[in-house]
Parts: C-alpha cells; structure tokens; sequence
C-alpha cells in the first residue's frame, strides 16, 4: 500500500490500485468543478498531496478510457439538480488507475443554494465491472468512429440511450441492476 | 467554500516559536466552528491544511472522517428515501463503506425500503384487479343493456304477434259466422226445393185431376174439390217459398 497521505512515486508504470471494501474516496468541488476538498483515502490511491490538489479540476483524475458520453451523462444529471451513480476509471497522478463507483450529488447551503459538488466513491463489485468494461469498450468504438469531439459524443450518448430504451429502463435502474449486491432486495 | 485552511502567517509562528499559544488557539477555535457547523446541520466544512502537521493532522483526520461518513450517510439516505417516496424501489442505500450504526441504519432503511415495495405491489395488484372489474362491470352492463334492447324489441314483436293474432281471431270468428250463415241459407234453400218438388207434385195431381174430368163426369165434383184444394196447397205452398227465399238472406249480407 502507498503512502496515506504524501506524494506517490511519479513512476510511468501502470497498474490497478485498490483501495478497501470499507473505505471511500471523498471529494468536493465548487460549481465549477474545482476540487476544494479530497480525503486521505483520496490523497493516497490519487497520489496527490492536499497542496497539489486542491485548486486542481476534477477532471484532472479522469482516465482517458473512460467514454466522453459517461461524463457529459454525469454533468448533465448534476446540472439538473440529481444525483447520479457511474461507474469511473481514475487514474492516479502516476499513471496508475483504479476503478471506483461513484455517487455524485449537488452540495446546497442551508436555504437550498447549490454550493458545488460531493463525490462518494466505493470500490465497485466485481460482477458489475466485468459488464461495465465491455459497455466502455463498446461505446469507446462508438466514439472513436468519429473525428469531431461533437460528434463522437453524440454518437456516444445515443448509443446509451438506445440500450436504456431497448430494455425499457432508466440509467438509475440500469446502473442500480448492474450488480446484485446493489439491488435493494440484496442488500 | 466549505474548507478551513489554517494560513501561512500561523505556520510561520509556529515555526519562530514566538506564538505558540495564540497558533493553538486559533486552530482550536478553526475546529470548533467546523464541529458547530456540522451540529447546526452544515456537513460541508472540512479541515484541510493540517497534513504534516503531527500534532494536528490526526485531530483533523478523525473530524474530517467523521464528516465524511456522515455527509455520505445522510445524502445515500435522503436519495434513497426520495426515490420510495416516488414508487421508485432500485436505489437502495449502499451498505459497502458504511460501518456500525452508520451500516446499521442504512440495513433498516433499505429493509423498510423493501416492505414499501411490497406494499406498493400490492396496491398495484388490487388497483389492477379493480380495474379490471371496472371493466368486466361495464362489459356486464353492455350486456345487460343490449339484453334490454333485444327484451324490448321482443316484446314490440311480441304485441305485434298478438294484434295478428286477435285480427286472425276475429277473421276466423267471421269466417265462422259466414260459414254457418252459409249453412243455414243451404237449409233454407233445401227446404224450398222440397217445396218446389211438392208444388211440382201437386201440378202434377192437378193435370191428372183435368184428365179425370174428361173421363167421368161423376168425379167431376170431386175432382174440382181436389183441384181445389191442390190450388190450395199450392197457393200456400208458393206463399210459404215466397217466404222462405226472403228470408234466406244469402252470404252476401254479412258475408266475410
């Protein structure tokens, strides 16, 4: 296990870091995005010290095999008031990358002002990241088909719409039925 | 922004040694507005910038962790129950990071979040059954009000079948009539052709009666008191038909 707190080897090997079963990774962001607070557990599997990251954009974790249309579908839900739960590659700031569950739901102020952002991310169960994979990979081919950014996420997100819509279901219920151990009758 | 960063100005004191007390007390007095916040309902502030800060960075470590679970706690919560209060039952609390009476309460919540759904099933099922019944009464009432539709036309038919049949009554009946007055004018026309064969009869006693005349004069007299009395009879009898054919009548008058 790396270092809780400092700085982690800025090495350019890549691998999958985990983290515990019981553990979660914390962030908040202004409305802008600007990450204003991340845990320890964030600090060490990020390999990030508080100095280097705060201040920093939260996309500055975001790995790049993650489909664009993953995170517009994210942004758009939180613009809109919701929560939402995704299932996200990170990377480490050592090129290291580490597959969480996020929860992601607007902050408000005490008279119901939108304030920023709170990320809760769980390590995500197995049986759901082997489905999740495949999904990416599809949907990165998808995107990848297409030369212009607009374009490739449009392409992107109608590919997801058009699973959610083939099997008559919303994303909350699709992201929820993707494991058994997140289903309320499992839990 | 939720975050208390404790400034450079208080490292720095920390650092000449000059101030020590006064560092102390304003990260102490950091921390306490922190905990009040978090009691008056503000789960968003946070310490940072005591990492490597041995003395501090623990205290501020315990606070933040603290806050942290029970910030995820209360929005995994308040979601989860927002989306029963929707009939939505897929989002349950997420157990997987929550520990002791944080876990705890969210096995209660997702429990009471399964009971919802069942109930909610339920509703549904009955709310479906009563539907359906709606419907099948309106399909009975369809049919009964067809059923009277057909009922009335029967008896329209049925009241017309009688009035047929009354009128074919009172033909019969008529037709009756004129068969028996038929009937009785045969009688009557029988009876004055045997009156007509007893005139004939007498025409014919009177011509023997002219004969006898010519043959004996004897019986001259009692010829001409047959002849006589066969006038008479004949007299009578032609009166008797006279009579009788006025009073036949025939079919004609009352006739079908």
């Amino acid at each position: 296990m790396e270092s809780a707190h400092g700085p982690t080897s800025r090495a350019a090997h890549r691998r999958e870091v985990h983290f515990a079963d019981d553990e979660i990774i914390v962030s908040k962001t202004n409305l802008k995005g600007i990450i204003t607070y991340a845990n320890d557990v964030f600090l060490r599997v990020a390999g990030y010290t508080e100095d280097e990251i705060l201040g920093e954009p939260h996309n500055v974790i975001r790995h790049p095999d993650v489909p664009r249309c993953v995170f517009k579908l994210l942004w758009d839900t939180l613009k809109s008031g919701n929560e939402i739960f995704a299932y996200v590659l990170n990377q480490a700031r050592n090129g290291d990358h580490y597959w969480v569950f996020a929860h992601v739901t607007p902050s408000f102020d005490l008279d119901g002002k939108p304030t920023g952002y709170h990320s809760n991310r769980r390590v995500p169960h197995a049986d759901a990241l082997a489905a999740v994979k495949a999904l990416y990979a599809q949907l990165r081919q998808e995107e990848q088909r297409h030369a212009e950014p607009a374009k490739a996420l449009d392409a992107g997100m109608q590919m997801v719409l058009g699973l959610l819509d083939k099997n008559s279901i919303t994303y909350d219920e699709f992201v929820f039925s993707l494991s058994k151990h997140t289903q309320l009758a499992s839990v | 922004m939720g975050a208390i960063t404790l400034d450079t100005d208080q490292a720095s004191a920390v650092a000449d040694g000059t101030d020590a007390r006064a560092h102390t007390a304003n990260r102490i007095a950091d921390i306490t507005s922190i905990c009040e916040r978090a009691a008056r309902g503000d789960l968003e502030a946070r310490i940072t910038g005591m990492y490597g800060d041995p003395a501090w960075e623990p205290l501020a470590l315990a606070i933040n962790r603290m806050l942290d679970i029970a910030d995820s706690f209360v929005r995994e919560a308040a979601a989860a129950m927002e989306h029963c209060s929707h009939d939505e039952f897929h989002r349950p609390i997420l157990l997987r990071g929550l520990k002791g009476a944080y876990r705890q309460s969210a096995a209660v919540i997702n429990h009471a979040g399964l009971k919802m759904k069942e109930s909610s099933d339920q509703i549904r099922y009955i709310a479906h059954l009563a539907t359906e019944t709606a419907s099948n009464v309106t399909t009975v009432a369809a049919a009964c009000e067809e059923l009277t539709g057909s009922t009335s036309e029967i008896s329209t038919q049925a009241e017309g079948s009688a009035k047929l049949t009354q009128e074919a009554v009172s033909v019969a009946r008529k037709a009756t009539e004129a068969v028996g007055e038929l009937n009785t004018a045969a009688k009557k026309v029988d009876k004055i052709v045997t009156l007509i064969t007893t005139i004939a009869e007498a025409v014919g006693r009177i011509n023997d009666g002219a004969d006898a005349i010519s043959h004996s004069a004897s019986q001259q007299v009692q010829a001409t008191s047959e002849i006589t009395r066969s006038i008479n009879e004949v007299s009578q009898n032609t009166s008797l038909i006279s009579k009788r054919i006025g009073s036949v009548g025939g079919p004609g008058k009352g006739g079908v």
